[in-house]
């Protein structure tokens, strides 16, 4: 046998190192791999998912959706819906709350629903909904949907009262329709710069549309008392969450609770905020029946209502000198919103803006982007978001730019690197933390340690490459606006409750909280409750569980928190003993004193509660360099991701097997992106909204060695010095792969996925877009 | 009938006393894995099930010296955890690496045989092992070979979205009242001039294969010469295929990888390649890949050097 059964993987290896910088106290709790709170439930299967949830008395709401990209409703009737036996409520898009007119924008946009007894019933009487739509001509290319004289899908920067908008003023004259948002920023003289430039290497670069396929399919559950709105689903941003929702729905924002199941479901950034067809449309029919409401996406429905990364179209222009200094880098991106905005299209084209400029020292630069509305299905939040895609252009052309030069592009990368300490040329000041540089050495190092002794057959191509990527964590403004609180309560029989406004993802939250409270506490992490604080609590917190924030900032206010509880805790007990505070030691829940060993029930009789809070006066860079190793199979153009090094600048690794988790998975991730996921369309219907057409990456397609090189730079501002790990770890994968295809077959695909066609007619040196013909 | 049934009959017997008599309102239901997800979506109307995964005469394996029987409710699991399935080892690898476990546990043989989804690994794998499909009525029982079934094909089915060109249902030569009851492979003469293959390209591990080729072979005396060969073939037609040209190719010719290229670049005239989820060109050209390798793998494994 020449091939291996999927599952059937036998030398596949992974492997972690970490080199720690600085060592924290040697308390137990953190820095140390201590088992996740939420293992038992999860891999037993006891563990109650969003869609797992039902509540007595609850009606199950169905979608009607469009099944046409861009029309007015004429008429929608709902009367023989309503007729149904088993169906309370049948609303007409415009019968929903909120700003819902009477304008499709996208197939799978919402039409009309209705609520009945059970779901079966819900999705018959659909079939009962008689509409007319007028069409219009839709338009699916965002470069040609920005264009004067395109059909309009919004007005430029529409109030659907998503966060985050702000004034944008458009210079270029070319783009007039469908804006959802725009930046320009330039700084030295770029044409100046190319003009005398050694070389300048010009490429264009798309990345595909795709969605997030939480194994988990979206469900909420809405219900009102009196003019108070209850949703429970997993949502990743809740107080900004609960804002959207009341300025959509038209009522307060404190009139509006959301809560998440039991465990929360997987979010990657499609379920930070609301959307459109979603939680308003079981709200709506909540109203109307006066009953709680279940909606829920069947799979199909999470490709066209679920969100996806926005599509992306960049052109990079950079100019270089003979020995391969960067002197100027002009790019341009226009990003697909698609039929509603997210409000993260600013985001997309912010992190498109900066991030190379944490990275590389570029004298001359020119940027402008736009995110434009088309009649594709919506985009959103998507583990780094626009840093994913800008990355793989980024470091694409790094690639290309360094081959053109004669250098390594390792050498050449390590050239224009900017330095700790060293200001941005944005002006924003200094990277304060980088390991970068230690990132490229150990990455390096592992990476040909385990390459160097492979020899490969004649019928099979190698190729090798390297990427980098950057991104800071929380929100990225740094100006102590993004604050966090937490409130630690210690009863007296010792054990700790501690309230953040984290939301366990699956990303380890709620264990590395229990870790902090732990090791400043001295209390086994056993005896920390980590619990969500209620939107009524008076505590504060702007984004919740989004831009690898939980540990950084959440976790700086439990710190903070543990700190005082801790020094309360000690006076207490110094009292009760009559000693001296300095003669105080808790370790696992057990007070030391000279004279005596006691537990802490013993002597605590009141509860303790403090409140901790930490404010993000910074938004750290944290820094990847990975490696990777393809082999293509030239008869079939099959990529094989044998070998993969993720070195990653983790600040501090507060739970290195956990931070070790999210590397591989962040390689996974990146591995879809690299070399499976796309969701085609044909004139806006999604062709393989299924888990059965659509590739997801599953471990076969994993590298079958993987070494994780933990670096820590020992960040500052951050808990213990940890810095954000889920977004940065993300954005290197797929370039690194990207570049040693183009180091195995000579040619470069420049729109992932690299998948085994692409790569095919790659190699036989045909230009696969042009000059393969697509079967009607 | 009521509106809708889903019926467990308890014999071959009675599954065609219910097709005798509403042969057009009954759908069979085997594992469903086909099935199901087409009525999910709505392509297919299913309100009168017979559910045949639970008759003991058609989920067993039997073995005599000259042939193996499998029952058509045999799934692929029991067909891999068989001991009387072991003297077919092509079709063990390619069972094993048919979708995923879901699908392994509850697809069976005849179903995959009477969707005539020409994207199922089992179709050209059985072609090529020369197997008999016995298909009974109330009226009795015949024996076609694999390849007939869906040879002349010409029932309309209808189909929508992007599958319709081949995943989902096409067409096969069973009667509404016919149920598939068993497959027949003979046991293979084996002189040690014998090898078989099969081998396949999927997007991504567990997901539909793209090019799926099978071979089987009998060697010379001298083994040094292709005495007959089978070639079968997943995924590239509008049902499932075989390759008459290439096998007429190979026959006879020396074995070499030189002639056996040689045979596979005729290729392109036993198939029209599909093109869902891939173009029809890289189909093509990934089928002549596969098939050589194929080719070159059921020859060594009969003993054969290759030159």
């Amino acid at each position: 046998m020449t091939r291996e059964a999927p599952g059937t993987d036998s030398s596949r290896s992974i492997q972690a190192s970490r080199e720690t910088a600085e060592q924290p106290p040697s308390k137990r709790g953190v820095g140390t791999a201590t088992k996740r709170t939420d293992i038992a439930s999860k891999v037993r299967g006891t563990a109650i998912y969003g869609s797992d949830v039902s509540r007595p008395s609850t009606l199950h709401a169905a979608v009607l959706r469009a099944e046409t990209p861009h029309g007015t409703l004429r008429t929608v009737d709902t009367t023989a819906a309503t007729d149904c036996d088993g169906v309370v409520a049948a609303c007409s898009r415009s019968e929903l709350r909120g700003f819902f007119d009477d304008r499709i924008r996208h197939v799978g946009d919402v039409i009309a629903a209705v609520a009945a007894t059970d779901r079966e019933t819900a999705y018959r009487a659909l079939e009962e909904i008689e509409y007319d739509v007028i069409e219009h001509e839709p338009v699916f290319d965002a470069a040609t949907a920005v264009q004067a004289g395109a059909p309009i899908v919004h007005e430029n920067q529409p109030d659907l009262k998503q966060h985050r908008q702000h004034p944008i003023e458009v210079t270029n004259e070319e783009y007039v329709n469908n804006i959802d948002d725009y930046h320009a920023y330039q700084h030295g003289d770029v044409d100046e710069a190319l003009n005398t430039a050694d070389h300048v290497i010009e490429r264009s670069y798309t990345t595909p549309r795709v969605s997030h396929c939480n194994l988990d399919t979206h469900c909420c559950i809405a219900s009102w008392t009196d003019d108070q709105l209850h949703v429970e689903t997993t949502l990743g941003n809740i107080t900004q969450a609960q804002e959207e929702l009341g300025d959509f729905l038209e009522i307060d924002h404190d009139s509006v609770e959301i809560t998440v199941p039991p465990t929360p479901s997987s979010s990657f950034g499609g379920r930070s905020l609301p959307k459109f067809t979603f939680e308003p449309v079981a709200a709506s029919l909540s109203e109307r029946t006066g009953r709680p409401v279940r909606l829920e996406f069947p799979r199909d429905v999470e490709f066209l209502a679920g969100e996806t990364r926005h599509k992306t179209e960049w052109e990079l222009t950079m100019g270089v000198t003979d020995d391969g200094e960067i002197t100027a880098l002009q790019t341009s991106v226009i990003a697909d919103t698609g039929g509603y905005p997210n409000g993260v299209g600013h985001i997309v084209l912010s992190n498109g803006r900066d991030r190379p400029l944490d990275m590389y020292r570029i004298p001359n630069y020119e940027y402008e982007g736009v995110s434009v509305f088309t009649n594709n299905v919506p985009a959103g939040e998507y583990r780094g978001i626009g840093v994913t895609q800008g990355t793989f252009a980024l470091e694409s052309h790094i690639d290309e730019v360094a081959r053109t030069v004669g250098m390594d592009p390792l050498t050449f990368r390590s050239r224009n690197l900017l330095e700790e300490g060293e200001d941005r040329s944005n002006g924003r000041g200094p990277i304060d933390t980088s390991g970068v540089t230690e990132c490229l050495e150990r990455g390096q190092r592992t990476f040909e340690r385990i390459t160097d002794d492979r020899s490969s057959s004649s019928n099979e191509l190698v190729g090798r490459g390297v990427a980098l990527g950057t991104h800071t964590t929380g929100s990225g403004a740094g100006d102590g606006r993004d604050v966090s609180e937490a409130e630690l309560t210690m009863r007296t029989d010792g054990t700790v409750t501690a309230k953040t406004a984290g939301v366990e993802l699956g990303q380890g939250s709620d264990t590395v909280m229990s870790q902090i409270v732990a090791h400043e506490v001295g209390v086994p992490p056993e005896a920390v409750r980590v619990e969500r604080f209620p939107a009524s609590a008076a505590l504060d917190d702007s984004l919740g569980a989004v831009a690898s924030r939980s540990t950084y900032l959440i976790g700086g206010a439990v710190r903070d928190a543990g700190t005082q509880l801790s020094s309360t805790l000690v006076d207490r007990i110094s009292t009760a003993l009559d000693c001296s505070p300095a003669d105080v030691r808790i370790d696992d829940g057990t007070v030391h004193t000279d004279r005596s060993t006691v537990s802490i029930s013993d002597l605590l009789e009141e509860e303790i509660t403090v409140v901790g809070r930490a404010t993000a006066d910074d938004a750290p860079a944290s820094y990847g360099a990975h490696f990777a190793e393809v082999v293509v199979d030239p008869g079939t153009g099959h990529v094989d991701v044998r070998t993969f090094v993720a070195a990653q600048d983790v600040g501090f690794a507060i739970n290195p097997k956990m931070v070790e988790g999210q590397l591989e998975g962040a390689v996974l991730h990146g591995v879809e992106f690299a070399i499976c996921s796309e969701l085609r369309a044909d004139n806006g219907i999604p062709e393989n909204s299924s888990l059965a057409d659509y590739s997801v990456a599953s471990p076969v397609e994993m590298p079958n060695q993987l070494e994780c090189e933990i670096i820590e730079s020992a960040e500052r501002s951050g808990p213990y010095g940890a810095k954000g790990l889920g977004t940065p770890s993300l954005p290197p994968v797929a370039p690194a792969i990207g570049n040693a295809i183009r180091d195995a077959i000579g040619n470069r695909i420049t729109n992932p996925p690299a998948t085994a066609e692409r790569v095919f007619f790659a190699m036989a040196g045909r230009d696969f877009d042009e000059e393969v013909p697509v079967d009607e | 009938m009521s509106d809708q049934s889903y019926r467990f009959p308890d014999s071959i017997e009675e599954v065609k006393r219910i097709l005798d008599r509403h042969n057009d309102e009954v759908t069979i239901v085997s594992g469903g894995q086909t099935l199901l997800p087409l009525v999910r979506d709505g392509t297919v109307e299913l309100d009168h099930a017979v559910d045949i995964s639970r008759i003991p005469a058609l989920t067993r394996i039997e073995r005599t010296a000259e042939k193996t029987v499998i029952g058509s409710a045999v799934t692929y699991r029991d067909i891999l955890a068989s001991e009387k399935s072991d003297r077919h080892p092509m079709l063990l690898e390619a069972i094993d690496g048919i979708g995923d476990r879901q699908v392994r546990s509850l697809g069976t043989i005849g179903g995959a045989l009477a969707s005539g989804e020409p994207a199922l690994d089992i179709i050209p794998v059985l072609y090529c092992l020369d197997a008999t499909v016995v298909i009974g009525s109330s009226d009795g029982t015949r024996r076609v070979d694999v390849d007939a079934l869906y040879r002349n094909a010409t029932k309309e089915t209808e189909l929508r979205g992007p599958r319709e060109d081949y995943i989902g249902l096409a067409p096969v030569e069973i009667d509404a009242s016919e149920i598939i009851e068993a497959i027949e492979i003979p046991a293979i003469d084996d002189d040690g001039h014998h090898g078989e293959d099969y081998r396949k390209q999927t997007n991504v591990a567990g997901g539909w294969t793209i090019s799926g080729v099978g071979t089987s072979v009998s060697l010379s005396a001298t083994r040094d010469r292709i005495d007959s060969a089978r070639v079968g073939l997943a995924a590239v037609g509008q049902t499932g295929a075989s390759a008459p040209t290439v096998e007429t190719a190979l026959e006879g010719t020396p074995t070499t990888m030189q002639e056996i290229t040689k045979s596979v670049e005729q290729l392109g005239a036993d198939i029209e390649p599909t093109t869902t989820l891939v173009t029809s060109q890289y189909r093509l050209q990934v089928a002549k890949t596969l098939a050589s390798r194929s080719i070159a793998e059921a020859v060594t494994r009969a003993g054969g050097e290759l030159e």
